[in-house]
């Protein structure tokens, strides 16, 4: 275990050599505390069964629907449960009193929300918020707990608090009832949440007396999520193509069917994954460029908790039928506010951490990974309102604004993600500087102002103005396409072959290849006698996939498995396999594309034909989504790898932190660090 | 680029400029459209849809229909065919008339008249003056139509131009005109679709407008349609016993997919609604945007057959 | 940081830089090529904005020129398209007029008169006092306007056409001859006719 890095706090005056914990003495005034903290414990459990009980009056007075009813029990579980880690490291790094009063004022705040809700959806917002802050009031009651107590008297103080949790649990549902009954002032169900505001404010005044302030240290970290993401997505892929191979296996349950598991794995891929692993990357990048520590670290991990649990419930809508219709955007309203709040958290960490950059210079990366920092709030909030808000547009302006954002969010922000990424990766494996500054500006440029313009098809039941100015705008798409490809072929070659040794290098290269190949697809796409041909065929989206699988997929993992094992500290616990991924990637990419791509051109040559009957076209696809499906099998077993290996990693440094921890724990502790 | 101020500056433009062109635009244009004429009627299309149908339109969302199936038709072209309806008080200055205009051009050498790939026609048309109305040409673009009639009727007959939309898609018989804006005016959320596994849906209603046939290509489409790739929904249905009398929505399985005696396979609500919205969907009427001459009498009020 | 990472990397932290090389000049040229060529097209085929200009059509004129014309249903179109804009107002887009007000076009006995005469006299001269249609006395106090003085022969023959062939009518049509005629006979300064004066004339 290495010594501990000076901090803020121990700048401050603050001693920190590890878990703070009492010594032989103990805190003087920790009985008078234990009651305080047991009580706010107490209501967190409480609110966990009360609500239960309460069901049917809320479905009486808000009209809560089953699935609303569902959140505002489940969800609160859920946030409680998943916070608690980040809620216990938040209080390592600022104070446990710091945090349980902050947990106990926003505990109280969200449960006035909940007892005043005048809508279903206002008291699900607000449950899954009163969850968050139980789950940051909560690991702060046992970590005071073991800081205050002697070793003797240790287990009789826990022994009281698994009481109380017990207590809370079962007192949540019989005094839920009485009060329910009650019926106080005629509030009825509103009382469960309201009684929590009196409790909160004693708690409150009397916490900040006899609570005293202890903290420990912990490094701070990101949750690698993502590769469950990208396995998770490419299994559901799989699913998907088996249903054209055994149509008659998926026809009864409603959940395999090919119409809601095909969005989900395109989802899944690219928002539990993609996204992501992008947002990662980039604060990689930026913390790297500009010689800094990462500014607000903990503000990408809830975020990434956030984003987590908005894509986990917009798959499962999508699967039991809450689909929005929308290609790209079928997660439901309140999946997208959960994910463009934790994106804008991490765009809020990134921008700080640019900011405070010593290196004051801009790299290309930076144009590149800012504006897609830019990009994807605009584009994702425009959607959202003009499409599922309240309100939406009328008739077929669904379409335009829907193709808009799928161009925007699978080319331009995939390109500039990816891109920015691909152009500090490149020149830092090839050991040479990026060539050039200027070919990046203009790519920058060109592909900002012209790939934003691409979305709208030819052929569409629009005005003919739209796919004329999409028309042109994909023509003039070749410019940066050509940039982007000779400036990260110029800056790659023309060094030490052996680089082709370097799996992080392999995997970005290709993705480059792919970025430029799926772009000549669109392009192609575009030329109005050309579409004739491939419009409605698999060829569009052979190009799709390989824009987000073979671009943006493979430089993603290029890129975390550059970076993962020097922001752990640990190597990987499978290094060679990530060259066996490489190349099952790339198998599984061209046994999955090209046969998409060949058997799309070929049924478009027979849709052209009226003489052929339908049935004969759909037919002679089958040949190649069996090659396809073969190819997805390979894809998933690359995901699969990839999985084992940052999976093992994240296992490994938990199991090296908790070890840390447990020796801090075992450590004495200064009895100047606690307040009285 | 020296800023990060430069950074969003040059991404608001680019954003911004196709935002302005792509969103708002488009919401001012297209989202403000209303109901139009339907040409040679007093009919407004598209008339809403019945309930049902609506209804309908939300199983087709939550199912995923759009991932297989588009619903709007392509159209690459547009020709004219004439119809001779009247030769007049001298029927022979009329086919003279015609007759002229199919000799060589004295300074080109070849036919005035072309059709609409430029292939000049083998030789005047036969006309048979007791089998009037008769079209004696098609495929012809509007100039030369307008010259063929105007000399019909300098010669005193008359004739008619009829508009006909052409392209791969209505050659398949799948519409008579490419999708406008209008087809999509009560959608929410629209389903247009962008991969034709399946064939196209936009005029469906018109071509398979049977409500019992639907429901059976939903529960079994490898019965109805040979070679079809579609998945069975048949979560869409439910077995159950029969209670006194076969209800009369029991579908008629083959053989092998029959339930058991005494069970009936009976489509759910959603089904109903799904094949209501199915049947809805027409779009077989000449509006200005997407001209035709409907040569028979076609309705834009939705079929509310069961 | 403990154990270094096994990928070999050949680069220690110097810092990432972008060599400032020129551009070459065939990438400028190459976007100003593809600049012109994207607005010829979009000059071609973009129809100028206008939202009912779908491809195949590349111009409203174009478009216009394809809306079927001769024939019967041209007039019709025409006529609807006149009525609407001229009639609609007070007689309604559906015929059924203002009970008490303005007549009813539908079902009206003068609108389906097996003569022109009378029904072509009322858009050009003007109505003016109580009028019997269908057994029910309508009186607008400002009476009717000559309504179709300032259309074209051909125009109010589309409007009458339409009329009588429209929400039931089953009049027959109405020619530009037949108006042209009616024009002729009133000659210039016509005054508003009364209901008496109207049924006096033939049908």
């Amino acid at each position: 275990m290495t010594a501990p890095t000076p901090t803020a706090q121990t700048k401050a005056g603050v001693a920190a050599p590890g878990q703070a914990q009492a010594g032989q003495a103990g805190y003087p005034r920790r009985w008078a505390m234990l009651p305080v903290i047991l009580i706010a414990m107490f209501m967190a459990g409480f609110d966990i069964w009360a609500v239960n009980v309460a069901a049917p009056s809320l479905q009486h007075d808000l009209h809560v629907s089953d699935a609303a009813l569902q959140l505002i029990v489940g969800g609160y579980a859920f946030m409680y449960a998943s916070g608690m880690v980040t809620g216990g490291r938040l209080g390592d790094l600022f104070g446990y009193k710091r945090l349980f009063l902050i947990g106990v004022v926003t505990f109280a705040l969200a449960s006035l929300a909940c007892g005043v809700a005048p809508s279903a959806g206002v008291l699900v917002a607000f449950r899954l918020v009163q969850g968050l802050t139980g789950a940051v009031m909560v690991p702060q009651v046992v970590a005071l707990i073991t800081a205050t107590f002697p070793a003797r008297e240790r287990s009789r103080a826990l022994g009281y608090y698994g009481a109380t949790m017990g207590l809370g649990f079962v007192s949540g549902q019989i005094l839920g009832g009485g009060l329910i009954q009650a019926n106080i002032f005629g509030l009825g169900w509103r009382a469960i949440f309201l009684v929590n505001v009196p409790v909160g404010i004693v708690a409150l005044i009397v916490a900040a007396i006899v609570v005293p302030k202890a903290h420990g240290l912990r490094k701070p970290r990101l949750d690698p999520l993502g590769a469950i993401g990208v396995s998770g997505g490419l299994a559901l892929a799989l699913v998907a193509s088996l249903n054209f191979h055994m149509p008659e296996k998926f026809g009864n349950c409603a959940w395999l069917t090919y119409g809601r598991v095909q969005p989900a794995a395109n989802d899944a891929v690219l928002y539990g994954f993609a996204i992501p692993a992008a947002l990662g990357v980039m604060l990689w990048i930026f913390a790297r460029l500009g010689r800094t520590e990462l500014v607000l670290p903990l503000v990408p991990v809830v975020a990434a908790n956030i984003w987590n649990l908005g894509v986990a419930v917009g798959l499962v809508a999508i699967l039991i039928g809450d689909s929005t219709g929308f290609t790209w955007l079928e997660f439901p309203r309140g999946s997208s506010v959960l994910l463009f709040a934790a994106f804008l958290l991490v765009a809020i960490s990134a921008v700080a951490t640019f900011g405070a950059r010593r290196r004051r210079e801009l790299h290309p990366s930076h144009w590149f990974l800012l504006a897609a920092l830019f990009w994807f709030p605009w584009i994702y909030s425009t959607a959202n309102l003009f499409l599922i808000a309240h309100h939406p547009v009328r008739g077929v302006t669904q379409a335009v604004i829907g193709w808009w954002f799928a161009d925007n969010l699978v080319f331009v922000w995939l390109a500039l993600a990816g891109i920015g990424t691909a152009f500090y990766f490149l020149p830092k494996l090839a050991g040479r500087p990026l060539q050039g500054h200027y070919s990046a500006l203009f790519a920058f440029l060109t592909l900002t102002l012209f790939g934003t313009w691409c979305g709208i098809p030819q052929g569409a039941p629009v005005p003919a103005w739209l796919p004329a100015l999409s028309a042109a705008a994909s023509a003039l798409l070749v410019v940066p396409l050509f940039v982007i490809e000779i400036t990260g072929c110029r800056t790659a070659w023309g060094s030490v072959k052996s680089k082709w040794d370097n799996g992080p290098f392999c995997f970005i290269g290709s993705g480059m290849d792919f970025f430029f190949i799926s772009g000549l697809m669109l392009v192609a796409m575009a030329c109005p006698q050309i579409s004739r041909v491939t419009e409605f065929t698999w060829f569009g989206a052979a190009q799709v996939q390989l824009q987000l699988l073979g671009f943006f997929a493979m430089t993603m993992f290029g890129a975390v498995y550059y970076i993962l094992p020097r922001a752990a500290g640990f190597e990987f616990p499978f290094p060679k396999l990530a060259r066996v991924q490489y190349w099952v990637s790339l198998a599984g990419l061209a046994l999955f594309i090209l046969p998409l791509a060949i058997g799309g051109v070929a049924q478009g040559m027979k849709l052209r034909n009226p003489q052929i009957p339908f049935a004969d076209i759909s037919n002679s696809s089958l040949m190649f989504l069996r090659v396809s499906t073969a190819g997805q099998l390979l894809l998933l077993l690359g995901g699969l790898i990839f999985a084992l290996n940052v999976f093992g990693l994240t296992f490994k440094w938990k199991m090296a932190l908790l070890k840390s921890l447990i020796a801090a724990i075992k450590a004495p502790l200064e009895i100047a660090e606690v307040k009285s | 680029m020296k800023t990060g101020f430069h950074v969003f500056l040059a991404a608001f433009i680019a954003l911004g400029a196709s935002w302005c062109g792509f969103v708002l635009a488009p919401a001012l244009q297209l989202g403000t459209a209303k109901q139009a004429a339907v040409l040679n009627s007093s009919d407004i299309y598209p008339v809403q849809r019945s309930g049902d149908a609506t209804l309908g339109l939300q199983v087709y969302r939550a199912s995923g229909c759009a991932a297989c199936h588009t619903e709007q038709i392509q159209q690459t072209g547009v020709a004219c065919e004439i119809e001779l309806t009247s030769v007049g008080k001298n029927p022979a200055a009329v086919e003279k008339q015609i007759n002229a205009l199919f000799a060589p051009s004295p300074f080109l050498g070849v036919n005035f008249i072309t059709n609409d790939q430029n292939i000049p026609y083998g030789g005047p048309p036969s006309i048979d003056i007791s089998h009037l109305p008769q079209i004696i040409l098609n495929h012809l673009e509007k100039s030369k139509a307008d010259a063929v009639v105007g000399g019909i009727t300098s010669a005193g007959g008359k004739a008619e131009i009829h508009i006909i939309a052409t392209g791969t898609d209505i050659a398949r018989s799948w519409g008579l005109r490419r999708s406008v804006a209008e087809d999509f005016l009560w959608d929410d959320p629209v389903q247009l679709g962008d991969i034709r596994v399946g064939p196209d849906l936009a005029d469906v209603g018109a071509r398979l407008g049977n409500a019992d046939w639907q429901l059976l290509h939903l529960y079994t489409p490898q019965s109805v349609v040979k070679g079809s790739v579609m998945p069975p929904f048949r979560f869409l249905f439910e077995t159950r016993k029969i209670a006194g009398a076969p209800s009369p929505d029991a579908l008629h399985l083959p053989e092998e997919l029959a339930p058991p005696a005494g069970f009936e396979v009976v489509p759910t609500d959603d089904a109903k609604n799904l094949a209501a919205y199915l049947l809805s969907l027409r779009a077989d009427v000449p509006l200005y945007d997407a001209p035709f001459t409907a040569l028979q009498a076609s309705t834009s009020a939705p079929s509310n057959k069961k | 940081m403990s154990d270094e990472p096994k990928f070999p990397s050949t680069q220690p932290d110097a810092g990432p830089t972008a060599a400032r090389s020129t551009l070459p000049m065939w990438i400028f040229s190459l976007t100003i090529v593809l600049l012109y060529l994207g607005a010829v097209y979009f000059d071609h085929h973009g129809g100028w904005f206008d939202a009912r200009v779908y491809g195949p059509y590349v111009s409203a004129e174009e478009l216009d020129s394809y809306q079927p014309k001769s024939g019967a249903a041209a007039v019709l179109a025409q006529g609807r398209k006149t009525y609407e804009m001229v009639c609609g107002i007070c007689h309604g887009v559906d015929g059924f007029g203002k009970p008490g007000q303005f007549p009813p076009l539908a079902g009206s006995e003068w609108v389906n008169a097996k003569g022109v005469q009378r029904l072509t006299h009322i858009p050009l001269t003007g109505l003016t006092g109580p009028i019997t249609v269908k057994g029910e006395q309508m009186n607008f106090p400002a009476g009717m306007a000559a309504m179709g003085a300032a259309l074209s022969d051909s125009d109010l023959a589309a409007v009458l056409t339409y009329i009588r062939s429209s929400w039931g009518n089953k009049g027959g049509p109405v020619t530009a001859d037949d108006v042209k005629n009616v024009r002729a006979e009133i000659g210039g300064h016509a005054q508003p006719m009364t209901g008496e004066e109207m049924m006096k004339m033939p049908e």
